[in-house]
């Protein structure tokens, strides 16, 4: 994983950020084992200390499982996963909304530019459910 | 239970300069500490204070509950921001005076560390670049178990990827019952090294915070929020 | 610890000294053997180049090891001062980070300096008296020590008062050095500067304490003297009498001479004056291992609780 973290927020949010967003786009699996703390705190040159208290916000966040003797997983709790990848979407989207209506169009305007770009993309709209993602 | 270290109103003369001024400070355990401040502020002054370089002029200063002398010396590890090695020396002879010197000396760690850096045991100290030079007084410093690490100026004047090797051997001999505490004046480069910082400033202490904190209250960068409080003119 | 600072200091030093004392003794070796050789050629009429050559070699060789004699205790008692004032340069960050006292630094140093400016003492003598051995020189040492004390000469009480002296007055040389550098950063922001002026004035401090001491010292010899003196002229013929009567046997100045320091008169002279001698000695290095322990003093507490490492 590349690590570059920003100056204005604490460095453990970012770390739980990007972990986060591995969990959800599926590049750390469900059940896969996260790296040892001194590991991480080498790979992103920072603190153990800082890891440690990314791992403690993680699990209880629910998205990661310490396990006594072999460390830690991301967790297998498939429905747990999905509802945060839809909290996130629903974030961006509502980011995505706030940012239109800045630039002045309104919700439906930003809709309808929704759909024009997604049909450019030869994706269906409207009445799907995200993909799977392995 | 005894902080790991205890400065109580520590003031330090040479002569009609004062270095520092009323300083109180406590440390505990397992911390990564940055002692920032502009050059001159008093950093230098302070770690010798603790170290047992320098006598305060008043005030004290106690690492793990003992006053500062021989039996706290066996508790800290000190890298000076000079090279302290007699130039005849050879590099294994350095290392052989710390493993006889020091109790928690470990020579595989500092034998590996050295092989890793591609220095010979058996060149001369005065045969080693700058650089090279403060690297091998690093891994050695670094290879002591010691509770209290004081690096002065460890990568002021050293090339990038020295200064990655450097932060790298810090976070690989982090341990819980010991602090390091680093003294510098660039602080991007440490930053996200760094759990709590110390600011000084003219022989004072201005703040003393966690990172964390300063970024979630200011939303800035420890580096930003230094530049803006030392700003010079 | 003190072992092992001592033992790290005797390591370090002794790459420097064993060297030169070696080269000390070879040279006078060499010097031994050419020496002879060199002379013998000078007595033949003939003078070859090659002889020329030969003689300038000797000569130089000869030149080299006196020099080389004469430098040896400066040169170590220099070497010794200038490895305390780097011991308290950029090296002191690596020496007072160590879990060791001021004490065992500075006993260590001293040890180890006073070991090497008495060796190197010793050797000077060892290789003159080598150089010159083929000159029958342990012959006259030896000898002249032999008939000394059958005249009653009291040899070795006097060879180890003298052995001990030396080895104090050396002592406390080295500890006016280490106490102004000890005492340097107090003085002076340069502390090259710091202790210049520090040594000046303990130099100056140390003789005239010592010629105090010794002024005060010596009154017991000088009730002696004035004691046997008066002893002797009372209880013994006048001396002028005794020359008279020999010088009329007309015998040789060594046997008259011998004769003479086989008197009684002689012995009580020659008792007076090893005894005064001894308690001079006596006198002399208990002076300077008094002022030697006050610099001890002063430097421990310069390094200890003072210490002020720049």
């Amino acid at each position: 994983m590349e690590w570059a973290f920003a100056d204005d927020r604490p460095i453990y949010a970012q770390i739980v950020e990007q972990i986060e967003m591995g969990i959800l786009s599926g590049e750390c699996p469900a059940g896969s084992a996260l790296p040892s703390v001194r590991a991480l705190a080498l790979e992103a040159e920072v603190n153990p200390n800082t890891v440690q208290r990314a791992f403690l916000e993680l699990e209880s966040l629910g998205l990661v499982r310490t396990h006594r003797t072999s460390g830690r997983t991301v967790t297998e709790d498939g429905e747990l996963v999905m509802a945060v990848r839809r909290r996130t979407a629903q974030g961006r989207v509502e980011r995505f909304l706030a940012d239109m209506r800045s630039l002045g169009f309104d919700a439906a305007q930003a809709v309808s530019l929704l759909a024009e770009a997604a049909g450019q993309q030869g994706c269906s709209v409207l009445g799907s459910e995200p993909k799977d993602v392995r | 239970m005894d902080a790991l270290l205890d400065v109580r109103g520590v003031t330090k003369r040479f002569g009609n300069t004062v270095a520092l001024e009323h300083v109180d400070l406590m440390l505990g355990p397992g911390r990564i500490v940055g002692l920032l401040g502009p050059n001159g502020s008093g950093k230098t002054t302070l770690v010798k204070l603790v170290v047992g370089l320098l006598t305060p002029t008043q005030g004290s200063v106690a690492v793990a509950g003992m006053p500062v002398g021989t039996q706290t010396k066996r508790l800290v590890s000190y890298l000076p921001d000079r090279t302290c090695f007699d130039n005849r020396m050879k590099v294994r002879d350095c290392v052989g005076l710390y493993a006889d010197f020091y109790e928690d000396f470990d020579i595989a760690k500092a034998k590996e560390m050295l092989a890793a850096l591609g220095i010979e045991g058996r060149a001369a100290f005065r045969s080693l670049s700058k650089g090279m030079k403060e690297k091998v007084q690093l891994a050695l410093v670094m290879s002591r178990k010691a509770r209290l690490y004081l690096l002065d100026e460890p990568i002021g004047g050293v090339d990038p990827a020295a200064r990655d090797y450097i932060l790298e051997t810090i976070i690989r001999n982090y341990f819980e019952e010991g602090t390091v505490v680093i003294s510098t004046h660039l602080i991007a480069d440490v930053e996200t090294v760094l759990d709590d910082v110390v600011f000084l400033r003219d022989g004072r202490v201005e703040r003393v915070s966690s990172v964390d904190a300063i970024r979630e209250s200011q939303g800035k960068s420890v580096d930003q929020v230094f530049r803006e409080v030392f700003r010079c003119c | 610890m003190l072992l092992k600072l001592i033992r790290h200091e005797f390591k370090s030093t002794a790459r420097v000294f064993l060297p030169l004392f070696a080269a000390a003794i070879v040279l006078a070796g060499v010097n031994a053997l050419l020496l002879p050789i060199a002379d013998n050629m000078g007595n033949s009429t003939a003078s070859t180049v090659f002889d020329m050559g030969v003689s300038l070699i000797v000569g130089l060789l000869a030149v080299l090891f006196f020099v080389l004699v004469s430098a040896l205790p400066i040169v170590v008692l220099v070497v010794v001062v200038i490895r305390f004032y780097r011991a308290l340069g950029d090296e002191g960050y690596l020496w007072f980070s160590l879990p060791a006292t001021a004490s065992q630094h500075l006993l260590a140093r001293t040890l180890s300096a006073l070991t090497w400016c008495v060796a190197a003492i010793v050797v000077v003598a060892a290789s003159l008296l080598l150089c010159f051995s083929s000159y029958g020189a342990f012959g006259v040492v030896s000898g002249f020590l032999a008939a000394a004390a059958s005249y009653g000469f009291p040899i070795v009480p006097v060879a180890v008062m003298l052995l001990i002296l030396i080895a104090s007055a050396t002592l406390m040389s080295i500890l006016t050095f280490y106490a102004s550098i000890a005492v340097a950063p107090h003085i002076s922001q340069s502390r090259f500067g710091g202790s210049l002026v520090a040594y000046l004035i303990a130099q100056v401090a140390s003789s005239a304490a010592l010629t105090a001491f010794l002024s005060v010292a010596s009154v017991p010899g000088q009730v002696m003297f004035g004691s046997t003196f008066y002893d002797l002229q009372y209880n013994y013929p006048a001396f002028s009498d005794y020359v008279d009567k020999v010088d009329s046997l007309g015998i040789g100045y060594e046997a008259w001479l011998d004769a003479l320091l086989r008197t009684d008169y002689a012995s009580s002279a020659i008792s007076l004056i090893s005894n005064i001698s001894l308690v001079l000695l006596c006198a002399a290095a208990v002076g300077c291992l008094l002022i030697s322990v006050v610099w001890y003093l002063v430097s421990r507490h310069f390094l200890g609780r003072q210490l002020n490492l720049s």
